[in-house]
């Protein structure tokens, strides 16, 4: 039975086609060659090329690790397009042939995986050497989603040259290409974005000020919920998918309230309810208006040149009673107020002088022992 | 005499030169364009609209609101920060609402210097889990200073997280989209006041809000969870469109909706007014857009184009009202042709002419904006189909070739139908074709009248005419049609 299996496929490569072996339990006697690919969310596969010697037994498993259905088709050299084509033509039978299209250019495949499931096959690599693409012909997919089988016994060419595999994948570690702008504008500060944060609610804002120090501020519960130094966010995480990732803080925390909640208006153990009216941009600095308990409130804040730190300016229209500003002792921040009497962690404020008033933030220069 | 006419002449001279031009227009009605956009720019687009000055605003996936001078061809930065922006209405040449992931905003330029210094919260009155399906989509002017949103539900391609805006609803956290915080799979009504209130529910991923030219809301939802195939639906108020999760924000409702019988689900549910079939019409279908009146873009005056995301297709829906209610058929509207794929959003220019902004999000999709510019003349398309008590009447936008339109074998029917059901997507079931028996052409030519085997309501009748030419000789090439049958007429 062997010795069949083996004439037979001495016959197939003599004729010059590449054979596949699916699920062949007799080749797998011989050392193969495994290799593992996941389908990975932005349309693409983890692994976007392989080597393999000509003539080697290949065990390939893909997983599908995205949560879209995904398939992988090993085609002759040059034909990935043609296959793509072939498969958008399935049409409407498309999902029961698993966007497979019958073709001799097909070397090998994998049929239609759903999110989490995954599927092995073996293979008999061709004995020509060569470039076999392999490609997802989910409609939609073949255009970007695919990589290189290279069966040879030579070494590859660098994968920043290398056209078998996608554009956005020939980024090469060691290059010092310039980083692309993010905007249709240079890199400058100040800058704010409305994104995902982390240790915030849904509804948070980045904001970096001239200076390099950053503050997140929480739209949902009106407040400003921490401040780092050393830079602002980097959001590659967060633009390149569907927005899931968080904004990616660039330098290192040196603030954060962890108040309940900083302010309380007339009883000082009441939370008051917030609610977000938007902010004015003022030489590209936001000022941030909102009501707490119908009281309506702008806050601006400022970098302090040369420290690491903020002024918080509140106006605060209309207030009938008292204000209280909530501290909670913290070893490593300074914190300067112009109005009002402290009362243990409390800072009252009469009506008079909640109209308007500063809060000023730096982090503790260490002292010299 | 002779002065006549040499004028006669030349009005034959035009009239054969008109003809002539007619002539080489018959294959290519619309042309495509590429917008050129400013370098450094992440080209997928959110949503586009006019100012009334003529120029175009478009928000942009890394948060930014531009402006386009058509004149100029400059583009400038409008706004910039925003979250997801999905949607732009200009109010005037100063002002623009913008729709991103956490709040419908105004744009407002106070001192006119062409950027925003103004940012006002409309309304956030709605809740987000921080899942980041949590898309929000609109928003759509009813023309009587009413504006609609949509609220897309969350994905179990990721889960929630633990700071929360808006309340938790753990019936609501079930299944494959769910809505664990409020009015997630909800249209929103916004009121001239800015209250927003609850409109209509039953929706998974309404990426697509347009009215028609008496005042419809339409809806796109796209194949999933619950949706055997993507939908357009017409959407009323206080109605429940079939998705489940979105139940759970229905006063007083206190069951897990997955758990109640289908039976009872499918009796709830309002229907799609057009199903537009899996991979064979579209996968992820965009906003619907009606053609105005004097659009100068050709014979489909007050028929909604909707785009779609995963083929290089623009549809165009027709619709009828039958025992009440809205259902019709879909049709290519434009197929390749130049149009890239990827079309998530419409506009109509000054000039007539549609702009399309393209997509992609990580799923299918493309960059950039398109134009499509109408180049005169009458290209053959189907008009109208229409749903008799025995079949259906096809009116063409030019006179049949009669030979073959009278061939009951150009007209290929088949109906199938779509489970209603939590799974994913449906196949199609009792596929079955649909003899025509009989064929009459009217006197003008243009309506052609079938009498089918059998009309059964509840199914999709899928129509492929075969090589039908206009009377000219020009072939029907949109000639894949889809009437989704809910109702039979009286006869």
């Amino acid at each position: 039975m062997i010795k069949l299996v083996t004439l037979f496929l001495i016959f197939s490569l003599a004729s010059g086609g590449a054979f596949l072996f699916q699920n062949n339990e007799q080749v797998s006697q011989q050392p193969k060659k495994e290799i593992s690919i996941k389908a990975i969310s932005g349309l693409q596969y983890d692994v976007v090329r392989f080597t393999i010697k000509p003539g080697e037994t290949v065990s390939l498993t893909l997983i599908n690790t995205d949560e879209m259905t995904h398939n992988m088709i090993i085609t002759l050299p040059n034909q990935r397009e043609e296959i793509v084509v072939l498969a958008g033509k399935l049409s409407a039978q498309g999902p029961e042939k698993n966007y497979i299209p019958e073709s001799e250019k097909i070397l090998a495949a994998i049929p239609l995986l759903g999110p989490g499931e995954k599927k092995t096959i073996e293979f008999t690599a061709p004995e020509k050497e060569g470039v076999y693409p392999y490609v997802c012909t989910y409609p939609g997919h073949g255009a970007v989603m695919y990589g290189a089988m290279y069966v040879t016994n030579n070494a590859l060419p660098p994968l920043s040259a290398d056209l078998n595999v996608p554009p956005v994948r020939r980024a090469n570690p060691g290059n010092e290409a310039p980083e692309e702008p993010a905007h249709p504008w240079p890199a400058r500060l100040p800058a704010m974005y409305r994104t995902f944060m982390p240790d915030c609610g849904p509804a948070g804002i980045a904001v970096g000020m001239q200076g390099d120090v950053s503050y997140c501020w929480d739209a949902g519960q009106c407040r400003l919920r921490y401040a780092w130094k050393g830079g602002f966010v980097d959001m590659k995480r967060n633009w390149s998918g569907k927005g899931k990732e968080l904004a990616d803080i660039v330098g290192v925390v040196f603030y954060r309230d962890s108040t309940e909640f900083p302010i309380r208006i007339g009883d000082k153990n009441h939370i008051p309810k917030p609610e977000f009216h938007g902010y004015s941009m003022e030489n590209r600095y936001p000022t941030f208006k909102y009501s707490l308990d119908d009281v309506v409130v702008t806050e601006r804040i400022e970098p302090i040149p040369e420290q690491a730190g903020f002024r918080r300016t509140f106006t605060f229209e209309h207030v009938t009673q008292p204000l209280w500003f909530v501290w909670k002792e913290d070893k490593s921040i300074d914190l300067v107020v112009d109005r009002g009497n402290w009362a243990g962690n409390y800072l009252k404020l009469s009506p008079e002088e909640a109209r308007e008033f500063t809060i000023t933030i730096t982090e503790k220069t260490r002292k010299p022992l | 005499m002779i002065r006549i006419f040499s004028n006669l002449s030349v009005v034959f001279f035009l009239l054969i030169t008109a003809c002539s031009q007619e002539e080489e227009r018959l294959d290519n009605f619309y042309a495509v364009e590429d917008i050129q956009l400013p370098d450094g720019l992440t080209q997928e687009i959110g949503g586009m609209a006019f100012m009334p000055d003529g120029r175009l605003a478009a928000c942009f996936h890394r948060g930014e609101v531009m402006i386009y001078d058509t004149k100029t061809t400059q583009w400038s930065v409008f706004a910039e920060g925003l979250h997801d922006p999905l949607g732009v209405q200009a109010v005037n040449n100063h002002e623009i609402l913008v729709m991103q992931r956490p709040e419908l905003t105004r744009l407002i330029d106070q001192n006119q210097d062409g950027i925003a210094d103004d940012y006002v919260t409309v309304t956030d009155d709605y809740g987000m889990s921080g899942n980041y399906h949590e898309f929000a989509y609109g928003p759509e002017p009813d023309g009587k200073g009413n504006y609609f949103i949509a609220l897309n539900c969350g994905s179990s391609g990721a889960g929630i997280w633990n700071e929360l805006r808006g309340q938790f609803n753990q019936l609501g956290r079930q299944g494959k989209m769910y809505s664990c915080v409020p009015y997630r799979g909800w249209v929103m009504k916004l009121d001239q006041e800015g209250a927003l209130t609850p409109w209509a529910s039953g929706f998974r991923s309404p990426n697509g809000l347009g009215m028609d030219l008496e005042g419809n809301l339409f809806i796109t939802d796209n194949q999933g969870d619950w949706l055997g195939t993507s939908k357009l639906y017409h959407v009323e108020k206080g109605k429940f469109y079939g998705h489940v999760s979105s139940l759970v924000w229905k006063p007083g409702w206190e069951v897990d909706p997955i758990n109640l019988p289908v039976k009872m689900l499918d009796s709830m549910r309002t229907k799609a007014a057009v199903l537009f079939p899996h991979n064979l019409m579209a996968n992820s279908p965009t906003q619907p857009l009606c053609i105005p009146e004097n659009a100068r873009f050709g014979p489909f005056a007050g028929q909604l184009l909707v785009g779609e995301m995963d083929f290089p297709r623009i549809m165009r829906v027709m619709l009828e009202k039958v025992k009440g209610a809205y259902q019709g058929a879909c049709v290519s509207f434009l197929d390749s042709a130049g149009l890239t794929i990827g079309n998530n959003r419409m506009t109509f220019g000054p000039d007539g002419s549609l702009w399309v902004g393209k997509s992609a999000y990580v799923w299918v999709g493309d960059q950039g904006i398109q134009r499509i510019k109408y180049q005169g003349g009458t290209p053959m398309d189907v008009l109208h189909m229409n749903v008799t008590p025995t079949g259906y009447d096809l009116t063409f936008t030019r006179p049949v070739d009669r030979e073959l339109a009278n061939n009951p074998a150009t007209y290929q029917f088949e109906r199938y139908y779509y489970e209603y059901h939590m799974e994913y997507g449906s196949d199609r079931f009792d596929l079955t074709e649909v003899p025509v028996k009989q064929v009459a052409i009217s006197k003008d030519g243009k309506k052609v009248s079938l009498t089918l085997a059998d009309m059964k309501p509840g199914y999709v009748y899928d129509l492929t005419i075969q090589d039908l030419k206009c009377e000219k000789g020009v072939l029907l090439k949109n000639n894949h049609l889809f009437y989704t049958l809910n109702n039979l007429p009286l006869p």
